[in-house]
């Protein structure tokens, strides 16, 4: 009876009094796709962390076909034969593609490089696993999202693992690029490797997988087979009963897409910026919103949807008009924007939204507007200040200990809600929401989605830009989609398929 | 005027090496993604360790050791501060500048007590290459400037043409990327630090051994920081860091040279060229995606 | 005791050491500072009793060095408070040194034609051109870092040595003194000089003082220093937020430069008379760790600045007394920050992260919403 590729015993992680991972027994054979489902905070990326090495366990030990695999070492599981594959690219931008993948192989290159050599084997090893990654002397971070992650992929495999990890791998890529990706992952299983998947896309692990494990708040809740089981037991068994409706629920559209017109509250024409490094640039995008409507821009990550929302917001040069309730906003004006009542809600909450260090009162009253209201001739009046945020903190059911402490403390859906909160405080009459429920867990993304419906009804124009197809079908009234920065004609937002299909950039 | 030419080819040569040997050990220590602007102090105290050692050897040799051993020493306290402790990199270094005034300071008075004129030690002689010829006269240095300039391409190779090149390169740019890989991302920069801490001691070492026969409490006189500007100028890379180095060099030299032909600018207008010309020099040269994507970045960032 | 008291108890306590935590690292500094220095001293086979002693007694000893160490901790206020405002809002402005220079050379200049003015009015002239030529060194660092990307660290370095060559030439040039014999300015008028004791106690301290709450209100109650703060904490974040934070910083650029200035127009006015070369002698590198020190925040700055300038005042009786270089003062200094940083450090974080989590299994501290790792 031979060993089995992994074997976790006990398992075990704790932060201080909090437990990561609760103890873990678990075995998974070789020649197998196994995917570990769970939500935000279910322990699934501190399971990987421990396989790969990168956090020392508190206790238990795992094994790789039968020999003891020592924790907390990176290089050590190298050795052992264990291979990630990240959910953010660790590749080095500034570095070719050869040379990236040459970081992967120490033994194999020796002391020397010489940029032709690299490049051969680049080559080489793309072509052996069947993998196409272009041009091996271009630098990573100019190259599209797909071909970094094919990149990531083929210099895991490089090292020839017997365990592969993949940390939300699709999360960036297209569904045809999925596709791609399963391929090759059915021929690794077929070759013997033993493939780790983690995901909290239902369908896809169903559609991959020969066996899933669901993790709830760091303990393992079931095991089983991925044909014995449909999307909405597995929802109801990694949420609870009362969230899954909030998963699965049918998608309907909001309202009728061809209602009577409101008032136009947003009218671009022409939008286009320039390209900066790496990044693409947004051309000739043609938009209309009306007051109280929903629209949804999906796309990938990396298409433009970052450039949009900042040349809308006045954060960056552009061409083109943007005419907000009749007014012609000038181009690359932050203040002319936020007068004209445009609010950008930014994807990233701690690196665009948030002051970590400042307290929660100031948080909440860092836009502009919001700093004007309670501020008299320079002077701030910290009273006024207080009660706005003790008021927005008891409206939107914010966990928050101490108002006056740092606001870095909080949680990222409470961080969230406060963002939202002050945002909406400003009645802004067209909200710009990038990405507005990412990294928070179902009850949190289902509030959020529920203010900006109100927001909508309360008469804002409301845009969304998301990679999430399903959020953008649950709250959208219109749906577009930006590809390469180039912007689609409206389809249905529950129309996944052709969604899918224009984000790869097919016409559909 | 072809004589002024020679002249200033080699001062240029002369007053540009200690900003190349520093140059160049910074230009590493970035690359690998730690900004160091303890250089100066390094320097210093490069400086006068060598004056020391020599002065109580009566070996230029040993004394260069001991600029190079001595700046090591201090660097590790830099590199134990920023990449054990994870300090911030800028006010770890201004802490270096201030330490090793302190130190050398009280050091030179420890051992050579409240002297009023200037001691002296040997330093290394000029390398007598072409004889007499005249047209050779700028390649008469010291042995320390050739040092250098040998290790101009010696920096280019580590970097550019082996794996250890790459791997520090990687982790200047992307140091979790790198850390994820298995490569020690805490050691390589430790060493990084720690060529560039040598390099700027011997830098320093030049200054007390060859460009002048003594040490003289503040000798760096801001070299340090100008050689934080030729990275830049250079664009991290060595080559660029040999043209700005020469450059400087050529600029300090030119206004000895502007004195002593009794050109009628006040002196003390004229020393200030380095400093303004590095202003000039960074105000339209500076930085951008050249520099290595993690510079100065602390880990918890 | 019931188990509630208990828990009360060790509540208070929690709170109060968390509240002690501020003032007890800035106090720990200072010891290990004074400690390592020792050690220093003894390598140097100086007797670090009798240094120590001798600092101390040149600080404090009598009233004249009473008088020395306020003296002395006037200009080191200023540009804390200077350098504090600076990196609070992200700005690295290692410049004080220059911009001190600089407002000592303009109101030196300017002490030149008020001498027939009444007293007050000299007075704030003289005064607000050196806190005027402050704020202009410091801008010009500042257009260099927003309009150029240049690093200001290196640019407030190098206006650092231009500022030094320029009083340099003006006290052998154009303001040298009448009789032309010593490398530096006449004696300012006396309508330009700053009311002082007897014991060389002067108005500027006063200023000095008064301008600490100012700063404070400043920074935490105005509109103005939330905008400074916000950009130093999260530039992009203020950017998106409609805050300007490239105005923000050069504002805060201004201020600090002025008030660097004003500290060089103050010992002009106040202590020294009169411009020579080697006028600073790097309080403006000192003052750095004064900002330090005091955590940044206006009101320790008051504090740290008596440390440091109890330190200077020390150092020359040390240099008498017990023959250590005055420099040495330096390397307390450089302990001083290296000691901050690491009790700043994410290591020393990481530690007390601990202890908050002990804590918070006593139920003292309430839990998050979502608890665990940040």
């Amino acid at each position: 009876m031979t060993a089995p590729r992994l074997a976790l015993h006990a398992l075990t992680k704790r932060y201080g009094s909090f437990t990561a991972l609760a103890p873990l027994d678990l075995q998974f054979p070789a020649g197998c796709i196994h995917g570990i489902l769970g939500e935000n905070g279910a322990g699934k990326s501190t399971l990987v962390r421990l396989i790969a090495g990168v956090t020392r366990p508190d206790g238990g030990s795992l094994a790789i076909d039968g020999t003891p695999l020592v924790g907390g070492d990176p290089r050590a599981a190298r050795a052992a034969g264990v291979g990630v594959v990240h959910q953010h690219f660790a590749l080095v931008g500034a570095l070719s593609v050869a040379e990236n993948l040459a970081l992967g192989r120490p033994e194999a290159t020796g002391p020397w490089i010489a940029p032709g050599r690299l490049a051969a084997e680049a080559r080489a090893l793309a072509d052996a696993h069947g993998l196409d990654i272009g041009d091996p002397t271009a630098a990573c971070a100019a190259l599209p999202v797909g071909t970094q992650a094919r990149i990531e992929i083929l210099r895991a495999l490089s090292a020839a693992p017997r365990v592969l990890l993949l940390d939300e791998p699709t999360a960036v890529l297209t569904p045809a690029e999925t596709d791609e990706l399963f391929a090759s992952l059915r021929r690794l299983r077929a070759a013997g490797m033993l493939v780790l998947f983690i995901t909290h896309k239902l369908e896809e692990a169903l559609g991959l997988c020969d066996a899933v494990s669901v993790f709830r708040r760091g303990a393992l809740v079931t095991t089983v087979g991925a044909h014995d089981v449909t999307a909405r037991e597995l929802a109801r068994i990694m949420v609870g009963a009362e969230a899954e409706a909030a998963v699965t629920a049918p998608s309907q559209p909001r309202r009728d897409v061809g209602r009577s017109p409101e008032p136009l509250a947003l009218v671009v024409r022409g939008c286009s910026t320039a390209a900066a490094s790496g990044r693409v640039a947004l051309t000739g995008v043609d938009l209309t919103l009306a007051a109280g409507e929903i629209c949804g821009i999906a796309g990938v990550d990396g298409n433009g949807q970052d450039e949009l929302a900042a040349a809308l917001t006045g954060l960056t040069p552009r061409q083109g008009t943007v005419v907000v309730h009749g007014k012609t906003l000038a181009a690359n004006d932050v203040q002319a924007a936020s007068d004209a009542g445009v609010a950008l809600i930014p994807g990233d909450r701690r690196r665009e939204a948030l002051a970590l260090g400042l307290s929660v009162v100031e948080n909440a009253i860092l836009p502009r507007r919001l700093l004007g209201r309670f501020s008299r001739s320079g002077r701030l009046d910290l009273d006024a200040a207080t009660a706005f945020a003790t008021a927005l903190v008891r409206e939107y059911r914010v966990a928050a200990p101490s108002l006056h402490h740092p606001i870095g403390a909080l949680s990222g859906g409470n961080q969230q809600r406060i963002v939202i909160g002050r945002t909406l405080a400003l009645a802004p009459r067209v909200l710009v929401a990038v990405n507005p429920t990412r990294g928070l867990d179902i009850q949190a993304a289902a509030q959020i989605h529920a203010l900006l419906a109100a927001s909508a009804a309360g008469g804002a124009a409301v845009l969304v830009l998301s990679t999430d197809l399903d959020e953008l079908a649950r709250v959208c009234d219109r749906l577009f989609v930006l590809y390469r920065g180039h912007l689609s004609a409206a389809i249905a937002p529950t129309d996944r398929a052709r969604a899918g299909a224009l984000m790869a950039g097919l016409a559909g | 005027m072809s004589e002024t030419i020679l002249l200033l080819a080699g001062s240029a040569l002369a007053l540009g090496t200690p900003l190349l040997l520093a140059a160049l050990g910074e230009l590493v220590c970035q690359r690998a993604g730690v900004i160091n602007i303890g250089v100066e102090g390094l320097m210093l105290t490069g400086a006068f360790a060598g004056f020391l050692a020599c002065w109580a050897t009566g070996s230029p040799l040993v004394g260069m050791a001991a600029a190079g051993f001595a700046a090591i020493v201090l660097g590790l306290v830099f590199a134990v501060w920023v990449v054990g402790l994870d300090a911030d990199q800028v006010v770890a270094g201004a802490a270096l500048n201030i330490l090793a005034l302190g130190l050398t300071g009280v050091a030179y008075r420890a051992f050579f007590g409240v002297t009023g004129s200037a001691l002296s030690v040997t330093t290394f002689a000029p390398l007598a290459i072409g004889g007499d010829a005249a047209w050779l006269a700028p390649l008469r240095q010291p042995a320390p400037v050739y040092v250098a300039l040998a290790l101009v391409p010696l920096v280019w190779i580590v970097l550019a043409r082996t794996r250890l090149g790459l791997t520090l390169r990687a982790v200047g740019e992307a140091p979790e990327a790198a850390a994820s890989l298995g490569i020690a991302v805490g050691t390589l920069r430790v060493g990084a630090i720690l060529v560039g801490a040598l390099l700027a001691g011997i830098g320093g070492g030049y200054l007390s051994l060859a460009y002048s026969n003594t040490f003289v409490e503040g000798m760096s006189a801001g070299r340090g920081f100008i050689a934080l500007a030729i990275v830049v100028f250079g664009r991290w890379r060595p080559l660029g860091v040999l043209i700005g180095a020469l450059l400087f060099g050529a600029a300090s030299a030119g206004q000895f040279h502007l004195q002593a032909a009794g050109v009628a600018i006040s002196y003390h207008l004229l020393l200030m060229l380095p400093y303004v010309l590095t202003l000039a020099v960074l105000a339209f040269a500076s930085g951008g995606v050249a520099a290595p994507a993690a510079l100065g970045r602390r880990r918890e960032e | 005791m019931t188990r509630v008291a208990a828990r009360l108890n060790a509540r208070t306590w929690a709170r109060t050491w968390a509240r002690a935590w501020a003032w007890l690292v800035p106090a720990a500094v200072a010891a290990t500072a004074l400690v390592v220095s020792c050690l220093v001293l003894v390598a140097a086979g100086v007797n670090p009793v009798g240094a120590l002693g001798a600092l101390a007694q040149g600080a404090v000893g009598d009233r004249f060095a009473i008088a020395d160490t306020l003296i002395k901790t006037c200009p080191l206020v200023l540009t804390g408070l200077a350098v504090a405002i600076a990196f609070r809002s992200g700005v690295w402005n290692i410049g004080a040194e220059g911009q001190l220079l600089m407002g000592a050379l303009a109101a030196t200049a300017a002490a030149g034609g008020v001498g027939s003015l009444p007293r007050p009015v000299a007075l704030v002239v003289v005064l607000v051109c050196g806190a005027g030529a402050g704020a202009l060194w410091a801008w010009l660092a500042a257009v260099l870092r927003v309009r150029r990307n240049v690093s200001e660290v290196i640019a407030t370095i190098m206006l650092n040595f231009v500022a030094a060559r320029l009083v340099g030439f003006a006290v052998h040039g154009p303001l040298i003194e009448a009789g032309g014999r010593y490398p530096q300015s006449d004696a300012l008028p006396v309508s330009a000089r700053l009311p002082a004791t007897a014991d060389g106690l002067h108005l500027g301290i006063a200023l000095a003082v008064l301008l600490l709450p100012l700063v404070w209100v400043l920074l935490h109650r105005t509109t103005l220093g939330f905008r400074w703060r916000a950009t130093g904490d999260n530039p992009q974040a203020a950017r998106i937020a409609g805050l300007a934070p490239a105005r923000a910083l050069m504002t805060a650029m201004l201020a600090s430069g002025g008030l660097a200035g004003l500290a060089g127009a103050v010992e002009v006015t106040g202590v020294t008379g009169r411009l020579f070369e080697q006028f600073s002698g790097g309080q403006g590198y000192t003052a750095i760790a004064v900002a330090l020190l005091a955590r940044l925040e206006p009101l320790g700055v008051g504090l740290s600045a008596l440390f440091f300038g109890a330190l200077a005042a020390g150092s020359g009786g040390m240099q008498r007394t017990a023959n250590v270089s005055a420099v040495f003062v330096a390397v307390i200094q450089a302990t001083a920050i290296l000691a901050l940083l690491a009790a700043d450090s994410p290591w020393m974080a990481r530690r007390r992260a601990l202890g908050m989590a002990r804590r918070r299994a006593l139920g003292i501290t309430p839990r998050r919403a979502q608890g665990g790792p940040a």
